[in-house]
């Protein structure tokens, strides 16, 4: 079951219209792709998506599952939205109420262990040496964890383990955990511990697998952690999400793209239809990565370009991630910049400065900061305009509203 | 269109592209960065609304089969569409291999019978061009015509390599001659025919008792033309015969340049379960490459230089390597150092470390594999048969 229903709020405007794991990364895909495709690798082959933020887009990109091989006899691919049920419109209230609510397709597929996935991470993982781990041990319940930094553990749940890897005690976002062992949101779950266990919580309002269900397991239950070392990455921020998109110009970040072979609905967006990138005369890439229908003339740098961004002659491109069909006019400049599809910088415009700021945005001080711009989707910035760091300029804004000149930190039409 | 089939007429063995055509049939060859050949008439086919197409198959169909599969691409599946393979079967006396053209078509009436359309559209899928065939069809039928075929408007030298249409201010075609020593016109028959049914019939039964060379073009359309009713439709926009080697060569290089005739490659579909296109990644340029007027293809990485050159999925250009006015076909590695000039590498060459090809004011041909060694020069025309190791 991958939890796909997700806001990522703090993604702000690219995830306002569309559900956290919707939002396009590395230049083709979806961030939910990478779990797709470890789900399709790991020949896991039920698999239900569970929806409810704004779902349109990403219901259009998961199709029938046959991107990710769900097809033929032997494969069930079901996504699982919210519900009329007993009482009103039951809206999932967290992510084990969601699971709960769709315990009748769990019955259905009668499986023995059941995989809780998220659909909003970056990183490659083969499940089943996860699913051996849990069998050997006989647990009734493996959470994948992952070491990070000590200065960064406030940012995850953290587990406290035994030297058998027993999960001792479960923390939600603590800044002085006594563990660095962040819990990745990969459940392995015995069915009949599931069913059991979400029976007994959600009917009384515990909704959080993190927050109720697993905290409630310890002592009862086996719950023991599989340790994964590879890249992973809750793109949870606009920071970190630019930042993961750097990561896949640089294979040894760790998220390698050629390695891990991610798949994606190629039908989307009519990426199907587009040519091989052509890089013109006077243009200069460097260090990028270029997708199909991608016209270049002029300068891009460190920077991941989606398909049919069309790069005109003087202009320049720095560290930044411009999704489909943008179009950067002659002369301007996009540096240090995030631009959602449909973009449309007119000529000699400047968006961004090629340095880091030590500001952040003004409205929104916790979810953009450290000098990027972002830019919402159809938005179209005027000629000779000028946007300073940390600004946020929103979707569909015309030309004619955009002022001509927005200092640091400023927002407009968000 | 349901009352209309194609016939695209794919599995001619060719010698003009030597090695490239080794272990293919040209249809099956891949073109534009992507694509393969025929992509680009099953493409038109498409977009032309044609519901009902036969691809009539011979040499080695293999690649062809596996990359065409039922057309899903092309978007012909559903309950109206059809695309089916045609390939040579046993018939009543031994096997019978197509003969000629006008013959496959013969032996596979049974395909035209089975849907009996009004007309019926012949192709070649050796030719690279973006057309609309419903313009040509409506002239068809418009004039009541028995055939109407394409012709284009070329610079042509003498004697010719093409046939030659001499057409009335009408759109009669009042004189055809296949490959003349001295052309009476510069309108070259493109091999694009629409047949009304019935004649198509009478003809090719006909020629299956008198033929000699058993093809369209050298006895079916002079007959007509003689005989019938035969328009003329002109096409003027960018069509790419890739014979010989230099033809295929030169198509290439002007998909790359800005103005003057060439195919568009806008919305061509391909069947991309092939060759893991679904899962290349973008093209990687990395800090220190340098790329100018070129075309790259998914799953690539350039460390190295390219210009003036197309680039297929999942090619490695390393740093200090440099590919200029080449066509490079996927899964080949430029090793550091390596130069690569005026030559065409078919999939998964190797080029060792600071090895030099450069074709002159010819070309180098590449077979499947070919393996040249640190080091090794290569210099002027020649070719190499696959999996070779050079030097």
């Amino acid at each position: 079951m991958i939890l796909a229903g997700g806001r990522g709020s703090r993604l702000n405007i690219i995830a306002a219209k569309r559900a956290k794991p919707a939002v396009p990364f590395g230049g083709i895909y979806r961030i939910i792709d990478f779990t797709m495709t470890n789900v399709m690798r790991s020949e896991v082959r039920h698999l239900g998506v569970l929806t409810q933020y704004r779902p349109t887009s990403l219901m259009e990109h998961l199709g029938d599952g046959e991107s990710w091989d769900f097809h033929g006899l032997r494969a069930t691919f079901r996504i699982l939205p919210p519900r009329m049920g007993q009482s009103s419109t039951d809206w999932y209230r967290g992510t084990a109420d969601a699971v709960f609510q769709n315990l009748d397709f769990l019955e259905a597929q009668k499986p023995d262990l059941v995989l809780i996935l998220s659909g909003d991470h970056i990183y490659k993982m083969d499940y089943r040496p996860m699913i051996k781990w849990h069998l050997e041990t006989k647990a009734d319940l493996t959470i994948a964890g992952m070491e990070v930094p000590w200065e960064e553990v406030g940012r995850f749940g953290t587990m406290v383990l035994d030297s058998s890897l027993r999960v001792q005690t479960f923390l939600e976002k603590v800044k002085d955990s006594p563990s660095n062992i962040a819990n990745m949101g990969v459940y392995c779950f015995n069915y009949e511990t599931l069913a059991q266990e979400l029976q007994n919580n959600c009917p009384k309002g515990r909704y959080d697998f993190g927050a109720d269900v697993i905290p409630g397991m310890l002592g009862r239950s086996k719950v023991v952690a599989f340790m994964f070392d590879g890249y992973w990455r809750d793109v949870g921020t606009l920071n970190s999400f630019w930042e993961a998109n750097q990561d896949a110009l640089n294979p040894r970040s760790g998220l390698d793209l050629w390695s891990w072979r991610v798949r994606t609905n190629l039908e989307g967006r009519g990426q199907v239809y587009h040519p091989p990138a052509v890089v013109d005369t006077g243009a200069k890439v460097q260090n990028s990565l270029v997708s199909r229908g991608c016209v270049l003339k002029g300068e891009v740098r460190d920077s991941i370009l989606s398909p049919g961004v069309v790069v005109e002659e003087n202009a320049v491109v720095v560290s930044s991630v411009i999704m489909h069909d943008c179009r950067i006019g002659k002369g301007a400049r996009v540096l240090r910049a995030i631009l959602d599809k449909d973009v449309v910088v007119g000529e000699k415009a400047k968006i961004g400065d090629i340095n880091p700021d030590p500001g952040c945005n003004k409205r929104f001080p916790t979810h953009l900061w450290g000098g990027l711009v972002v830019v919402g989707k159809k938005t179209e910035i005027p000629a000779n305009c000028i946007i300073e760091p940390n600004c946020i300029v929103g979707a569909g804004v015309k030309a004619t509203d955009m002022p001509l000149h927005l200092e640091k930190g400023e927002s407009v039409g968000c | 269109m349901r009352d209309l089939i194609a016939m695209v007429l794919a599995g001619g063995r060719t010698d003009a592209l030597g090695v490239l055509t080794e272990r293919r049939p040209q249809s099956a060859l891949p073109f534009g960065g992507m694509f393969r050949v025929i992509d680009f008439v099953l493409t038109n086919l498409a977009e032309s609304g044609v519901e009902k197409v036969g691809i009539l198959s011979q040499y080695k169909p293999l690649s062809l089969m596996d990359h065409v599969g039922i057309g899903r691409p092309w978007d012909y599946n559903g309950r109206t569409r059809e695309l089916s393979f045609l390939p040579p079967y046993q018939g009543s006396k031994e096997i019978d291999w197509y003969k000629g053209t006008a013959d496959a078509v013969y032996q596979n009436l049974h395909f035209i019978e089975r849907h009996r359309p009004k007309d019926v559209l012949v192709l070649s899928g050796d030719h690279v061009y973006r057309m609309d065939y419903r313009p040509l069809i409506a002239m068809h039928r418009e004039k009541k015509a028995d055939l109407t075929m394409v012709f284009k408007p070329i610079e042509v030298s003498s004697p010719c390599r093409f046939g030659i249409g001499v057409v009335g201010k009408n759109g009669r075609v009042l004189r055809y001659f296949e490959k003349p020593e001295v052309p009476e016109s510069n309108l070259v028959s493109l091999t694009i025919y629409c047949f009304r049914r019935e004649v198509l019939e009478e003809q090719v039964k006909e020629n299956a008792r008198t033929g000699k060379t058993f093809h369209i073009y050298d006895e079916i359309i002079p007959q007509l033309v003689q005989h019938g009713k035969v328009y003329g439709f002109i096409f003027r926009r960018g069509w790419e015969y890739l014979r010989p080697v230099s033809a295929f060569y030169d198509a290439h290089m002007r998909l790359l340049r800005v103005r003057g005739e060439k195919v568009s490659m806008e919305r061509v579909r391909t069947n991309l379960e092939e060759e893991g296109l679904a899962e290349a990644p973008p093209v990687y340029f990395a800090s220190g490459g340098v790329a100018t007027r070129s075309l790259v293809a998914p799953g690539s990485m350039i460390f190295g230089g390219v210009r003036r050159s197309v680039v297929f999925p999942y090619v490695r250009v390393e740093e200090d390597a440099f590919v200029a006015e080449s066509v490079v076909f996927h899964r080949c590695h430029i090793a550091r150092g390596a130069r690569v000039r005026r030559a065409i590498l078919d999939k998964g060459c190797f080029i060792g470390e600071g090895a030099v090809l450069d074709g002159g004011d010819g070309l180098i041909v590449l077979g499947k594999g070919v393996k040249v060694m640190d080091g090794a020069v290569l210099k002027g025309t020649m070719e190499i048969l696959p999996d070779r190791v050079v030097g």
